[in-house]
């Protein structure tokens, strides 16, 4: 059962709590505050209402503030009109309608912003509209397909201080190495979509992840994971449903340690236009082997089933807030290997401007078995507090190399840094455990 | 002049009230006026020919022009023009395009309100305001061969031989139209992919009980006639494309001017913030979908089972004991 306390460490767990709790909350409220400070920041400009508008349509001026002031409060249908209605007036004022392209853009209209974007080869625009002008016509073609391709490739490095994840009680006793570590990691993922054609946005994909993570000195923490996800995207007037079957690997020490597969239902409702609830529901079977550093192999069997839900809140947009809870049951072949867990998180992602960006997340998650792990202990079960908090920034190089001419197919490769600390803390003291690793990775996304 | 805008609101009802009343009192004291219905929006930009004609008497149409309830808008070969109401719905109208907007009730105060307009024919392009944004089941638009309904958001419409040529382009069946009442409706936006704050459209089309949804823009709905139900939805091909620009969007048609200081499209539109095209990374589910921000979510994220890689210390613990 989740969240009952052990009599006999009662007070420890609730301090443990309480530690981790704080935690969260700050990273919560640093996010939030943060989102705050951002919004509080727009700088204040007298604002043209419509009924302005209305009594002068005509003025061009007027319009293009009009126009400027929507884009800036994410009201682009607004904009859109504004720029028509400049375009009626001023059919050759080709800066306007690249504005007018790029707002159809943002608005899903891939056809009329094509159309727009297309008009203007051979126009009289700078060098950096035509830029605009290419960048955004190549995009509006690519979503414009009904069978796409997305890949997105990323390499980098990291540094763990603890890569192994050993706790100071199993390195003082058996001397094992806690010792950090560099690794190079790779990650990557290729999606393929292919429209259903009826006029619901609904289409079939398929999704592959891969993620290789390699120490250089350490030799206890080498993985290789790969998941393959197919489904199918339903939309209706207010969200979407995807059910979907997915097969996943793990290799561990470049020995496979699991399989998983299953499938399980995502789905998301539009409650206004800043905020999404999201929910999901899964169920994964988990096929362990054994392998040279540990026998336990199928005794770890079983299915991994459970659901959650999260808000998503936008409110600007550059800014994104998300909030929820997950839980899962594990019902392995040994009830030492069974556990209930729930978790909750938080995170906020802020766009800066020229693609650069901030993220902070944090979440904590409490796991609880169902009996004791008899490799560990007869009589104590295992329930671990698990606490994960992360911050990242990140640029295109083109961004952060203005002095250097890029080409455009280097020049959009996002570089980041990012930092994360994880501890678990559990009432096996052998597994209390933490590590903080800082990561820097470029990654490089084609479209095909 | 009698309008009922003295608190901003405009009520097709009450002002058939106040108009009767007025027009008894009028009688009563024997004096003569020209009555206007009131005011519920503005001809904010007009190309070539267009009138309006407000019970029967017509005007050519020019910037600045009151447009009332029950004006019936009009434009000739070549012509176009925009109508802004106001609750913030815009009609751009094509050439030969005949509209009435026969119901606008609209409380600025509350954004409530009803909105019905007829297209006879000719083709148009609606923006959603306020009425449709509050409520969007209150917003509507009526052809003689169907009755659009309207959930936030801007579409396109055709009425007449043009939307069965339009149709014909579309590889659809137009042996049982009717030329002069046809019509065919393509949502374009905001789609579930669109990177803004309004809210994602959608256009249901009824007629002879049948009723067809579109909510990905590009695709069309063609009503054939009166009594005919819907066909679609369909994608909207490059032709019927070019079809539909022709009667509805500007063209440059001389060098390139400049009259105010516009820096790039990306960055007048905001774009320039999204630079990274995500196409819709979830830090946390990364379903990969289009989760209503494309674009928006940048490179950060984690595989969600990576706080379950078993570490080689909680896999091989048990068994170094």
């Amino acid at each position: 059962m989740l969240y009952r306390l052990k009599s006999s460490r009662s007070k420890f767990a609730i301090a443990r709590l309480r530690a981790t709790a704080a935690s969260v909350a700050a990273t919560v409220a640093a996010a939030s505050a943060l989102s705050m400070a951002v919004l509080v920041s727009t700088p204040a400009k007298a604002e043209v209402t419509y009924d302005q508008i209305l009594a002068a349509p005509d003025d061009l001026e007027l319009n293009l503030t009009y126009a400027r002031q929507q884009v800036a409060s994410g009201r682009l249908q607004q904009a859109a009109a504004a720029l028509e209605r400049l375009l009626l007036q001023r059919p050759n004022w080709d800066s306007v309608r690249l504005f007018y392209g790029i707002v159809l853009y943002r608005l899903d209209d891939m056809a009329g912003a094509k159309r727009e974007l297309e008009i203007l080869e051979g126009r009289d625009l700078d060098p950096a509209q035509e830029a605009d002008r290419l960048r955004y016509l190549a995009r509006a073609t690519h979503k414009s397909k009904s069978v796409r391709a997305s890949s997105r490739i990323t390499v980098g490095g990291r540094y763990d201080s603890n890569p192994g994840r050993v706790s100071d009680a199993v390195a003082a006793t058996t001397g094992a190495d806690d010792d950090g570590d560099f690794a190079f990691v790779a990650r990557s993922r290729f999606r393929l979509e292919a429209d259903l054609k009826n006029g619901r946005r609904d289409y079939f994909f398929l999704q592959t992840n891969g993620h290789l993570r390699e120490f250089f000195d350490i030799d206890r923490a080498d993985l290789i994971n790969g998941r393959a996800r197919a489904g199918v995207k339903f939309h209706h007037e207010n969200g979407s449903i995807t059910p979907y079957g997915s097969f996943s690997s793990l290799y561990l020490q470049h020995e496979k340690l699991r399989h998983g597969y299953g499938g399980g239902v995502d789905a998301s409702w539009t409650l206004n236009s800043q905020v999404s609830l999201m929910l999901k529901a899964h169920g994964i079977y988990q096929d362990y082997d054994t392998t040279s550093y540990s026998t336990i192999g199928d005794m770890r069997d079983g299915w991994k089933y459970g659901g959650g839900f999260r808000f998503r809140w936008r409110p600007s947009d550059s800014v994104t807030v998300y909030a929820g809870a997950e839980f899962n049951r594990k019902e392995a072949k040994s009830d030492g290997f069974s556990y209930d867990s729930a978790k909750v998180s938080a995170s906020m992602q802020k766009l800066l401007g020229m693609g650069r960006y901030v993220t902070l997340a944090g979440s904590f998650t409490r796991q609880e078995y169902d009996q004791p792990d008899m490799f560990y202990s007869n009589t104590i079960t295992r329930d671990d507090d698990i606490v994960r908090l992360r911050a990242a920034t990140g640029a295109p190089l083109s961004t952060l190399f203005t002095d250097v001419e890029l080409p455009p197919h280097i020049g959009d490769i996002v570089a980041q840094i990012g930092g994360t600390y994880h501890m678990q803390e559990s009432s096996i003291n052998r597994l209390d455990i933490d590590n903080f690793s800082v990561d820097v990775t470029f990654t490089k996304r084609i479209n095909f | 002049m009698i309008t009922l805008r003295g608190k901003n609101t405009v009520r097709r009802r009450h002002s058939l009230l106040s108009l009767t009343a007025a027009t008894a009192l009028l009688m009563m004291t024997g004096v003569g006026q020209t009555f206007a219905a009131p005011k519920i929006g503005t001809t904010s930009s007009v190309q070539g020919s267009a009138f309006v004609l407000t019970e029967g008497a017509r005007r050519k149409a020019q910037v600045r022009d009151s447009i009332q309830l029950n004006d019936e808008v009009q434009t000739k070969d070549d012509s176009a023009l925009q109508i802004m109401l106001l609750d913030q719905t815009i009609f751009t109208v094509g050439q030969n395009c005949s509209i009435i907007i026969d119901e606008f009730v609209y409380d600025p105060n509350t954004s409530v309100g009803d909105l019905s307009a007829q297209v006879l024919s000719g083709a148009f392009r609606y923006m959603t305001g306020q009425i449709g944004r509050a409520n969007p089941i209150n917003a509507s638009i009526n052809t003689p061969s169907a009755t659009i309904g309207i959930r936030g958001t801007f579409f396109e419409g055709i009425v007449g031989e043009d939307a069965v040529a339009l149709a014909k382009l579309g590889g659809i069946d137009t042996s049982n139209a009717d030329l002069s009442k046809a019509s065919i409706t393509i949502l374009r936006g905001a789609g579930p992919g669109a990177n803004s704050l309004d809210k994602h459209g959608s256009i249901s089309v009824t007629s002879a009980g049948v009723t067809k949804t579109i909510l990905e823009p590009g695709y069309a709905i063609f009503s054939p006639g009166p009594g005919l139900p819907p066909i679609g939805p369909f994608p909207m091909t490059e032709d019927m494309r070019e079809y539909l620009d022709f009667f509805l969007r500007s063209t440059p048609n001389g060098p390139s001017e400049n009259p105010v200081e516009v820096s790039t499209g990306s960055q007048e539109s905001g774009q320039h913030q999204f630079e990274n095209d995500t196409n819709g990374d979830d830090p946390e589910l990364d379903d990969g979908g289009d989760e209503g921000t494309e674009d928006d979510l940048p490179e950060d994220r984690e595989d969600e089972d990576e706080d379950e890689y078993p570490c080689y210390e909680c896999v091989s613990e048990g068994d170094e004991d």
